[in-house]
């Protein structure tokens, strides 16, 4: 036996009468001759009726939530719009500054709050509970702090956080936890300073300098690992990879140098060439060579300058953007 | 349900002649050969369970443009599965936000875990604003001109919200 829905067909129109209905009666403003034509509506058509019935199964069905779970849950923005943009993102952030700022600007967002910095810029921020954010070269983030947990999205780039301890305890009711996400997963901060970066492969890094951080790859969200002070781990949306040692210098970005010991040069400039706008490449031929010392990342010309004092290389200009190491006099 | 695919030569043939087509593009759309396969099924059971004055089973399209009906259709299935899963992980991180005490009994989930899961279909396709409005509303309780404020709108403009809104829901709603 089969249970027909209702035959009467609802269509927009009477959808938003019996919607309207709805918000003039719940508003409590409606008089005695708002009653009196509302329920000469219902009466006038079957259609009327369904839709009004229709219109108390939605209020009862959010009737059934609690608002302190339900808020975040239905207020997220879409996940695969997320990744979608997260991966344009990339993409808009070297090649279309206009386009970047539409993205920035499209509606869904307004309610987050957006900071980025640019190629070679560093930026500190200081977020409403007092944590410290810096970014370094050429990052994206959203700041999302709600009812139940301050949410920092790392869409490109690296940051240094070290957390506020929320106003309230952990055992407390209204204990926000302190989360950082970036497309691989979820970092939960156990009270602390780390750094995060978001790979363009597809992979994040985590170093952590105090405290403790949870890892929960998007993925496989059974496999949790705890990072703890001192320790670093390089991890994908699937696994978290070897918990190492961390390398000393992982935070020397937010005072501004770059640390080299014994670094192969195609390492170096690697690294250097994030601070820099352009192309900076390394002929394999001297890949090898190794760099040692403290250089400064405010400008990066002067650091390609000293160079061939310091190593057998040409630094080619091509350009002011597209520059190439190669091995001295050839 | 009529699921005899001698009822349904279209279908019987779309099926026989682009099923591995079909799964081996969702395949790599889902980086993963279980889903994939999961909604390939779904997909022909979604065209051969819609009733026979939807776009679905207007055969015309289907047998002269195969793949790229096929695609229409399961990409409104991945679309969804997609908002699903985000909806759950976001579930699972609010719910793990809550102090134990707090926390809702399994059968309170499952039931609120249905009911978000009911009304992130109804809202789907709503502008961010409109859905934005109705949510403070309808789970903080927020009266009109807060919520105009927070939004930066007239609260004209969020009086049409609500009403856009709470009309999708009513024509969604099962």
């Amino acid at each position: 036996m089969t249970v027909q829905r209702t035959a009467v067909v609802v269509d927009k129109a009477v959808a938003l009468q019996a919607a309207q209905w709805f918000f003039l009666l719940q508003s409590g403003e409606a008089t005695a001759a708002d009653r009196t034509r509302w329920t000469r509506w219902r009466a006038a058509d079957p259609a009327h009726e369904a839709a009004w019935q229709r219109a108390e199964q939605v209020s009862g069905k959010f009737g059934r939530l609690p608002g302190a779970l339900s808020m975040p849950v239905l207020g997220r923005t879409v996940r695969s719009d997320r990744r979608a943009a997260v991966k344009a993102l990339a993409v808009l952030l070297t090649a279309a500054p206009a386009g970047w700022l539409a993205w920035r600007a499209s509606p869904a967002r307004e309610w987050l709050a957006d900071h980025r910095t640019v190629t070679g810029e560093r930026r500190e921020l200081r977020l409403a509970d007092g944590t410290r954010l810096q970014l370094n070269t050429a990052t994206a983030i959203d700041v999302a702090y709600g009812a139940t947990q301050r949410l920092v999205r790392l869409h490109a780039g690296e940051i240094l956080i070290e957390t506020a301890p929320d106003a309230v305890p952990s055992s407390d009711p209204g204990y926000r936890p302190f989360i950082v996400e970036t497309a691989q997963g979820r970092l939960r901060a156990l009270g602390t300073r780390f750094v995060v970066r978001q790979h363009a492969d597809d992979r994040s890094h985590l170093t952590v300098l105090d405290g403790a951080v949870e890892v929960r790859p998007d993925g496989a969200r059974s496999l949790t690992a705890v990072v703890r002070a001192g320790e670093q781990a390089m991890f994908s949306a699937k696994a978290v990879g070897e918990i190492t040692a961390a390398a000393p210098d992982a935070d020397d970005w937010s005072r501004g140098v770059l640390r080299a010991r014994n670094m192969r040069l195609h390492d170096f400039l690697a690294e250097l060439g994030r601070y820099r706008p352009g192309v900076l490449r390394c002929d394999p031929a001297v890949a090898d060579l190794r760099v040692s010392g403290v250089f400064q990342l405010r400008d990066t010309g002067p650091v390609l300058d000293s160079l061939p004092q310091a190593l057998p290389v040409d630094v080619l200009f091509r350009t002011r953007y597209w520059v190439t190491v190669v091995a001295s006099g050839g | 349900m009529a699921a005899d695919p001698a009822l349904h030569p279209h279908i019987h043939t779309l099926y026989s002649e682009h099923h591995g087509w079909l799964q081996g593009w969702l395949r790599r759309k889902l980086g993963n050969a279980f889903d994939a396969a999961d909604l390939a099924q779904d997909t022909f059971l979604r065209i051969l369970t819609a009733p026979d004055h939807t776009p679905e089973k207007q055969c015309d399209w289907q047998l002269r443009e195969p793949r790229a009906y096929l695609t229409v259709v399961a990409k409104r299935l991945l679309a969804n599965l997609y908002r699903r899963r985000s909806l759950e992980q976001a579930y699972l991180d609010a719910l793990s936000a809550l102090p134990e005490p707090l926390a809702p009994s399994p059968e309170q989930q499952a039931i609120i875990l249905e009911t978000l899961q009911e009304i992130d279909a109804m809202l789907d396709g709503l502008a961010p604003p409109v859905r934005q409005a109705f949510l403070m509303a309808q789970l903080e309780g927020l009266g009109y001109a807060d919520i105009a404020t927070k939004l930066g709108v007239s609260e004209r403009t969020v009086k049409r919200y609500m009403a856009e809104a709470m009309a999708r829901c009513i024509l969604l709603v099962a």
